[in-house]
């Protein structure tokens, strides 16, 4: 019984982790881009500003929490599979070899929202549970 | 008057140095810092005299304007001290490193001005000390100030051919011209060597590529690069090629990276490598060890012969306190022909200096 319990915590402690991660967050598009569903491999790469358009032919336009958020500690982890450390070193990358620069950050979920909104070929993420208002649509993220 | 203006840019870089934050407006800044203390024993080398120098930093401030999310321009001036060395006598306190016109159509992105050369795992960043492990990129493969360059005027084109694949190739294409400053020996009158003595040239007709092929596993790929360049005067007065050859792989715990290159110019050819080895011990600290190696064929002397130019062997450690806050300390043990001082020019004795570099960097 004893070793039951034992197992059962640490299989609790292994995958409870990855749970709060993959709930940690939401990512969001206008309402007006069709795309229902994406891989954590092609978020990655708007984020990482490597695709640049949408199937439509729209532009795409990232939109980061900032770094102390909780959701982009999650989304960092279970999108790009790096660290928001990590992140930020690929950016100086790209910053000093004169490249690219990181996409805009907007300080607080409701501001992803609103530049969501706003952007017709935006794409962001708020924390999970967070209140999406119309003009946005929830995107689901498959691995 | 150079330490004021010297002091006043390092203070105007760390006011400026917040942690990176993408901001929405059409005009970024962005910037760098690394400042560091030596000392050498043995010798001058690269600057670093036996009583030790803090005059040694490297610095820059970026400015880009964009004017649409595919049009851009990027203007970065730079500052650099060298302790000792020849090289820097004469260099502005300031200079501009870039300014460019970069648009972005695609998977193309096209480039005009003063711009980057893209050569190399490091040719792009090699001043930006967060993004190196040691405090410089390797010196017997990069150089520095010396027989190569930075930057060129003129123009360039980078695609990324099948960008969606597993395996995916980044081409960059570059022309146009630039000053070189290449290095020469002073001998007295009885034909001792006495000095390194620098000489900026004229380089034209400027003609290169860099090849990254990106393997399906994160963070492992492998380059290739060639270039060809005229050089108008001086010594080494001709036509020169070039090319090298990369391999970069960065896990969660170790960085493996390995280059080597040659040049063919008028009388030598010149090839030099070094592998470069860093165990990420936890995700601040790293733990280095570094060989380089160059030598140097005078293809127009009988025989051809070859001579060890120089051999150099390095450990060093890091810690970072963030990605944009890292600390290192890092001890070199050269035998070669690279020392400020003694000057040994080929035929002379092998230069065996060794020194060490604590330096601190930083970036926003």
């Amino acid at each position: 019984m004893r070793l039951a319990i034992l197992s059962l915590l640490v299989l609790v402690g292994l995958v409870a982790p990855v749970a709060a991660q993959q709930g940690g967050y939401t990512v969001i598009v206008n309402e007006a881009n069709s795309v229902a569903t994406l891989s954590a491999e092609e978020v990655s790469k708007i984020f990482f500003k490597k695709t640049h358009r949408w199937t439509n032919g729209q532009d795409v336009v990232p939109v980061d929490l900032p770094e102390s958020a909780p959701a982009r500690e999650a989304f960092s982890a279970a999108v790009h599979d790096k660290s928001v450390g990590a992140v930020r070193a690929f950016w100086q990358q790209q910053i000093f070899s004169g490249r690219a620069v990181p996409p805009v950050e907007k300080p607080s979920d409701e501001q992803v929202v609103a530049f969501v909104r706003a952007t017709p070929g935006a794409i962001g993420y708020v924390s999970a549970g967070a209140p999406l208002s119309s003009g946005v649509r929830r995107v689901q993220v498959v691995r | 008057m150079r330490n004021v203006l010297s002091t006043g840019f390092v203070l105007v870089t760390l006011a400026l140095a917040t942690p990176a934050a993408a901001q929405e407006t059409k005009l970024q800044v962005h910037g760098y810092l690394t400042q560091a203390y030596g000392a050498a024993h043995g010798g001058t080398f690269l600057g670093i005299p036996e009583g030790g120098t803090a005059d040694y930093r490297t610095a820059a401030l970026q400015l880009r304007y964009t004017m649409t999310p595919n049009d851009q321009f990027v203007w970065q001036f730079s500052h650099r001290r060298l302790g000792t060395s020849p090289i820097t006598v004469g260099e502005p306190e300031l200079k501009v490193d870039w300014l460019f016109y970069s648009r972005q159509m695609g998977n193309l992105d096209l480039r005009v001005g003063r711009l980057p050369i893209p050569a190399g795992i490091y040719n792009e960043v090699r001043d930006v000390g967060v993004l190196l492990p040691l405090y410089r990129a390797p010196y017997d493969f990069y150089l520095e100030g010396a027989f190569t360059s930075e930057t060129v005027d003129g123009l360039s084109a980078g695609y990324h051919l099948f960008a969606d694949a597993p395996w995916n190739v980044e081409v960059s294409l570059f022309g146009g011209r630039y000053d070189m400053t290449n290095s020469n020996t002073s001998y007295d009158s009885v034909g001792t060597p006495i000095a390194h003595t620098p000489e900026v040239v004229n380089v034209d007709n400027a003609l290169g590529t860099q090849l990254w092929l990106n393997t399906p596993v994160d963070g492992v790929r492998a380059g290739f690069g060639a270039s060809r360049l005229d050089v108008q005067s001086g010594d080494f007065e001709g036509k020169w090629t070039e090319w090298h050859g990369s391999l970069d792989a960065r896990t969660h715990w170790a960085t493996l990276q390995a280059e080597y290159r040659r040049f063919a110019i008028p009388d030598v050819n010149y090839t030099a490598g070094y592998v470069y080895a860093g165990f990420h011990a936890t995700p601040q600290l790293t733990l280095h060890g570094q060989m380089e190696f160059s030598d140097v064929v005078l293809t127009t002397a009988p025989g051809a012969p070859k001579f060890d130019y120089d051999r150099t062997k390095t450990i060093g450690v890091s810690y970072a306190f963030r990605s944009d806050l890292v600390m290192k300390g890092e001890y070199h043990a050269t035998n070669g022909h690279w020392s400020d001082a003694p000057v040994s020019p080929i035929g002379y004795p092998l230069g065996k200096v060794s020194y060490f570099l604590v330096s601190f960097s930083t970036s926003f």
